[in-house]
Parts: structure tokens; C-alpha cells; sequence
């Protein structure tokens, strides 16, 4: 136990104590803030009037004072007057979804000096300045005590809102990120660990030292330590973007959500998925783990661990691409049966279920899949790992864990 | 007391060791001696431990050998074997933890051995900076950070120029006085016989010599005479039965005959040259011992 904590704490000082850790985690660190705010530093440079509505019907019942300034203050900056205003109702209410000649019907009535909203249209987008451009006009217009407008809005019956899928796979992908980098630096952190031990031959030194067991479960769990360190520190980021964000809406004035916002609001679930998500890195981390240990032991220089590492590196690949791109690519079977499959599941998994993909009952199937098979893997690899850190074969890499495995079974 | 009985090792099909014995008490000096592949790797490992003999046991100081003893057990490989990046104390540091020894007696032995093969400068310079010669001195350090009583050196001089490796003979040497028990392998078998009372030769995982190095040269039986004098009948010695080669050297011939009785009959002859300087009887050196035994058993 002595040399094993000896050798973890000893793991961990090489790596973390480092400029190159440092270095790293400046630029992950402004890379997290700057993602985290991506809403809010695109709200600052986007031109909403680019892309406004064709034309918008407003009805006005009201014959309030300021209705003039609002047909004024809506057309502001348009070319053409896009906001028409009329006092006829007649049959526009119902025959709304049915025609195209308009995108939206805004409807003012008022009751005892209140004002009533109905806004009818095909999507959500300008809603938000629609009813602030109104909401501030009237504020300005009542002296006596006032009563903020009554909102009533309608959509098509059958609308699906495309924003939420865009931000589903916006998020995955924000989200799989971190967790796709905390995984290649494990396996970096392991397998280059190993490797530098092994071609330089110190391992012969060290494992007349320790055993070999000791020395390969102490390089996994400084891994994993480590990949918890970088985990909390992207978390710590996050937390650091989203204050950031929120100081600076006050100060410009942009009331952008941040991305952190945008995900606790969008997944309600969300303490659900961050634990799912836990879960699922820490044992699939694991798993990538004891296989990149057991690469870099069969190896017998860098070059033979560059070429062998690749492998489990297209495996990360393929699971990230699938986690970022299937639901938007309308892969959702994809996405659900790599979650299964325990290469991909630990990008996979998390993804579907934050997507609905995977019920809470299947989520749990999937880390069982996952645990059994990192276990197996784990029961699998130390025994040749124990043969072949001592092993210097040069043979191609199939033919020399053929060696490594039937000389593990001698010994 | 280290004693190895009837030890054998095999992976699959492949005998990388068979019916292996020896025993090596404190204070002495044992050379394990083979040719690359004989299986002299795979003794070292069972000796530490690292893997368990298929047959045959390993006792050390009266208990079957394990891992629990590594951290009285010094190995220093044939080849380099440093962790290149970092500086000889962290280096030091590390290994010497590794076998449970303290930080403030390694910073001690450490500064000691640096001192006596003066490179203390070396100490906080990175191992990559320093030279073959003196990575090899620190490989031999870290062997001996954790004044070990079993002391298992392969090939420790190679690379060595001859003052350094006085130095490493010396620091082996004192090892020995304080009784620690040395194996010692090296393809340079004039240093295995100035250095060993006992050896084991292995080829191909078979024992095809052992014993002390004395009844070995005994057993051995064959003479080599060094003649130097005017004017020899070069054929006249050939033809003597029992003259097995001989060879011209500068300023000299050297018979091999096949037994001491033969040397009777050479000197016969030789006492009627002209000019007799030189009529050495030498016992054989070691190396012809083991390639007469490595090539007799390759034809076996």
C-alpha cells in the first residue's frame, strides 16, 4: 500500500505539477468561459432587423394614445413598413394558420386601461421584441398605477419548436467536448507514463521494485485522480464563464442567457444527466484506461505506442461524432445503440439520455453494460499487462499480445 | 544465504530454464555467466521474485524468495535503464523510495556514492545531460541506494573506460567485506575471474558448467604453453600426440596441449632449441572454457 500511494502521488506531481498542465488549463479555461458565453458574445454582433418578418397584421381596438408611435417605433430602421396596422378583425383570428400572406397577427384590446395582447404566429422568434417594444411604450403612457399589458399567444397546432432541437445538439456538443478531452488526456496521462518508463528500460529498475500489479493499478488510479482534477477544473470554469456572463449582461445590457442558463432551462433533468454523465466517465474513463495501459506496456518505443494508441483513439472519435451529430442528423437509433455498445457509451449515453432518448431505466442498463465490461476488461488485461511490461517484443502488435497472452498464462 | 535448487522455467513449449542450482553465502561473489538468450534474465527475475520457478525453489536467508524481499535486493541491468528527463536526485528519489528507503538516507548514500566517483557535480543536472560513462555510475548508484544485501549486477562495466571501472570494482569489492552476496554477469570473463570464486554457465536455459572457478579450470584439464625461442620446429611440436593447436603470437608461440602429462613431451623438444627465453605453463582462461563448452554443446 506504501509504494502503491508512493507511486500515485509521485504519478500525479509529474503531470499536474507541470507548465505544459498549466499552460493547458489556461487555454481550456478561456475556452470554457468564451463557450459558456457564446450566446451572449453572438447576441452583442447579431442584427435582428436582418432577418425580420415579412408582414405583421396588427389589429388595434384600443384607440390608445401612443398606438401611433408603436406602428412608428416598430417600422423603425425597415425599408418598407412591415408592422401594417388596421381596426378591421373580421375573420383574421381564424383564418390565421390557414393563409401566408402574413407571418404574424398581433391583436391589442383594452379593458378597464389595461392592455390585452393576442399574438398569432407561425414561430417564436420575435415574440420577445414584440412584446417589450409594446410592453415599453405603455409603461411611459399610463400615469396612474400600472398593470403590466395580458399576453395571449397562439401557434400552429402542429408546431414543433426547430430551436430546441438545435440547442439539444448545440449543447451535446459543448457538453461531449470536455468529457471527449478529459479522456484523451487520461489516456495521454497513462499511456505516455508507461511508455517513457518502458523504452528508456527503468521500468526493469522500477519492477524489481514493485510489482507489476502495483505499478499498473497505480498509473490507473493516478489517471483517474487526475481526470477528476481536470473534470472539477472545467466545472470551476464553468461556474467562472456563467458569473462572467451575468456581470457583463448587467453591464451592456444584453440579457443573453449563457449557455449554463440555456442548459438548466432547456433540461430540467439536469442534475439527472451531470450524475448520469458522472457515472458514465468515470467507469468509461476506466475502461480507456486499462486498454491505453495495457498499449503502451505492449509497446516497446514512442513510436510503437503512437501507432498502437491509434486504434482507441478512433473508438473516442467515433463515440464523440455519434454524440454530437446523430440527433441532428436524425440518428436517434444510432445514438441509442451506441450507448449500449461500451466503446462509445460513455459520450453516447449521457447524450441520449439528456435528449430523451434513453429512459432512466435504459440509461442504467447502459452503465451496467459498461461496468461489466470495464470489469472483464480489467480481469483480462492485468495479467498480460504483467508479462508484457517486462517484454520487449518487436513482432506486429496482434501476433505480439498472442505472445504476451499465452506467456500469461505460464506464468 | 541465497540457494537456488533444481530450479526450472518454461513458457509454453519454450524451456528457458531447467534444473538450475547453486548457492552463494554472504560475502561472496557469484557469476552467472551465459550467451545472450541463455536464460540469465529470467534467474534474475525468479531470484527477485518477479515470477515464481515452474520447479525447483528459491530460499534467501531461509525463506522462499518473494516480493517482500525486493527492497533488500539491488539490480542494476545490462542496459540503460534511467528515466532520462529528470535530474539524478529526483531520479534517485524515486527509485530509492520504490524500495522503502528513506528521503534523508537517499539525499546521504546518494551524496556518498556521488562523492566517490566524483560527479557530485552530476546531482541536480538532468541523467539525458550526462554522458554514457556516467549514466552507467548512476545506474550502479541506484542499485546501491538501498544498501542491498543481495547485490545483481549484469554486465556492470560495459561502457566503462578502465579508471572507472577500478572504481566500480572497488564499491563491489566493499560490498562484498561487508557481506553482502554479489551476482555477477558480464560477457568479459576476465573480470567474471578475477572477481568470482564460484560460476554457473547457462546456454540455451541448460547449466553446462558450474562449480568453483579453480576445479572448473581442473576439470578442464587442457594446458596452454607460451614458448618463446629461436629457431622452432613448429612441426616437430605438432606431430607430438596430444597437441591439440598452435599458434603464433607476436614474439611467441602457444601450444594447447590436451593434458599436463603432454606438457613433459613439449618441453623435450623444446629444451634442444636455441634461446629459450620464455616456457609458461598457463592455466586456460575462462573464455576458452566457455566457448569450448557453448560450441560443444551446440554440437550436442
Amino acid at each position: 500500500m506504501k509504494k502503491l500511494k508512493f507511486l500515485i502521488i509521485y504519478g500525479l506531481k509529474k503531470r499536474v505539477f507541470k507548465k505544459s498542465f498549466l499552460i493547458s488549463n489556461v487555454i481550456i479555461g478561456l475556452l470554457t468561459i468564451l463557450i459558456i458565453n457564446l450566446p451572449t458574445i453572438i447576441g452583442l454582433f447579431n442584427n435582428e432587423e436582418d432577418a425580420f418578418v415579412n408582414i405583421a397584421y396588427v389589429v388595434d381596438e384600443t384607440s390608445l394614445v401612443y398606438v401611433n408611435q408603436l406602428e412608428e417605433t416598430l417600422n423603425q430602421g425597415l425599408e418598407d413598413d412591415v408592422f401594417i396596422f388596421s381596426s378591421q378583425l373580421e375573420g383574421l383570428k381564424e383564418t390565421f394558420f390557414d393563409q401566408t400572406e402574413y407571418d404574424i397577427l398581433l391583436i391589442l384590446q383594452s379593458s378597464e386601461g389595461r392592455l390585452n395582447l393576442e399574438l398569432y404566429r407561425f414561430e417564436t422568434t420575435y415574440d420577445t421584441v414584440i412584446t417589450q417594444t409594446i410592453q415599453f411604450l405603455d409603461v411611459y403612457s399610463q400615469n396612474q398605477a400600472y398593470l403590466p399589458p395580458l399576453l395571449e399567444t397562439y401557434l400552429p397546432e402542429d408546431y414543433e419548436d426547430p430551436v430546441i432541437n438545435e440547442i439539444i445538439s448545440g449543447i451535446s456538443s459543448v457538453f461531449t467536448l470536455p468529457l471527449f478531452l478529459i479522456m484523451t488526456f487520461g489516456i495521454q496521462f497513462v499511456g505516455v507514463d508507461i511508455i517513457e518508463e518502458k523504452s528508456s528500460k527503468a521500468i526493469e529498475t522500477i519492477i524489481s521494485s514493485v510489482r507489476a500489479n502495483i505499478h499498473f493499478l497505480s498509473k490507473i488510479i493516478a489517471s483517474l485522480i487526475f481526470i477528476t482534477i481536470q473534470s472539477l477544473l472545467l466545472i470551476m470554469y464553468g461556474l467562472i464563464g456563467t458569473f462572467i456572463g451575468n456581470q457583463s449582461s448587467n453591464v451592456t445590457g444584453v440579457s443573453t442567457a449563457s449557455l449554463t442558463e440555456v442548459f438548466v432551462e432547456y433540461f430540467p433533468n439536469w442534475q439527472g444527466i451531470l450524475i448520469v454523465s458522472a457515472l458514465f466517465i468515470f467507469v468509461g474513463a476506466l475502461l480507456y484506461l486499462v486498454i491505453a495501459a495495457l498499449t503502451a506496456a505492449i509497446s516497446t518505443t514512442q513510436e510503437d505506442y503512437q501507432t498502437f494508441q491509434g486504434p482507441i483513439m478512433i473508438m473516442l472519435v467515433i463515440g464523440f461524432y455519434i454524440s454530437i451529430f446523430a440527433s441532428a442528423a436524425g440518428g436517434d437509433t444510432i445514438l441509442r445503440i451506441s450507448s449500449f455498445i461500451p466503446f462509445f457509451a460513455p459520450m453516447t449515453a449521457p447524450v441520449a439520455f439528456a435528449s430523451g432518448l434513453l429512459t432512466p431505466l435504459e440509461v442504467m442498463l447502459a452503465l451496467i453494460v459498461l461496468m461489466i465490461s470495464t470489469v472483464i476488461v480489467i480481469f483480462l488485461v492485468t495479467p498480460i499487462y504483467k508479462v508484457a511490461i517486462l517484454s520487449y517484443e518487436q513482432t506486429k502488435l496482434f501476433k505480439r499480445l498472442k505472445t504476451y497472452m499465452n506467456k500469461s498464462k505460464h506464468e | 544465504m541465497l540457494d537456488v535448487k533444481n530450479v526450472a522455467m518454461s513458457y509454453g513449449d519454450v524451456k528457458a530454464v531447467q534444473n538450475l542450482s547453486f548457492t552463494i553465502k554472504p560475502g561472496e561473489i557469484f557469476g552467472l555467466l551465459g550467451t545472450n538468450g541463455a536464460g540469465k534474465t529470467t534467474t534474475f527475475r525468479m531470484i527477485m521474485g518477479l515470477i515464481k520457478p515452474k520447479e525447483g525453489s528459491i530460499s534467501y536467508f531461509n525463506h522462499d524468495v518473494s516480493y517482500d524481499d525486493v527492497n533488500t535486493i539491488g539490480y542494476m541491468i545490462e542496459e540503460r535503464s534511467l528515466l532520462t528527463k529528470i535530474t539524478v536526485k529526483e531520479l534517485m528519489m524515486y527509485l530509492g523510495q520504490l524500495k522503502d528507503v528513506t528521503k534523508e538516507d537517499i539525499e546521504t548514500r546518494l551524496d556518498y556514492w556521488l562523492e566517490r566517483f566524483d560527479i557530485t557535480s552530476y546531482k541536480m543536472k538532468k541523467v539525458k545531460e550526462l554522458s554514457k560513462g556516467n549514466q552507467q555510475k548512476i545506474q550502479f548508484i541506484a542499485a546501491l541506494i538501498n544498501n542491498p544485501k543481495l547485490l545483481i549486477l549484469d554486465e556492470p562495466f560495459s561502457g566503462l573506460d578502465p579508471i572507472n571501472t577500478e572504481i566500480f570494482v572497488s564499491a563491489i569489492r566493499d560490498f562484498q567485506k561487508q557481506g553482502a552476496m554479489v551476482i555477477f554477469s558480464s560477457h568479459q570473463l576476465d573480470h567474471v575471474e578475477s572477481f568470482c570464486e564460484k560460476i554457473v554457465v547457462l546456454e540455451k536455459g541448460n547449466v553446462i558448467l558450474e562449480g568453483p572457478i579453480q576445479e572448473i579450470k581442473a576439470a578442464y584439464q587442457k594446458l596452454n604453453i607460451k614458448i618463446k625461442a629461436k629457431n622452432i620446429d613448429i612441426e616437430g611440436i605438432k606431430s607430438i600426440q596430444g597437441v591439440l593447436q598452435v599458434d603464433e603470437q607476436p614474439h611467441a608461440w602457444m601450444v594447447k596441449v590436451a593434458s599436463k602429462e603432454i606438457v613433459k613431451d613439449v618441453f623435450n623438444i623444446v629444451k634442444t632449441y636455441e634461446d629459450v627465453t620464455t616456457f609458461d605453463v598457463l592455466e586456460p582462461p575462462l573464455s576458452e572454457i566457455f566457448i569450448d563448452k557453448v560450441k560443444n554443446h551446440e554440437k550436442a
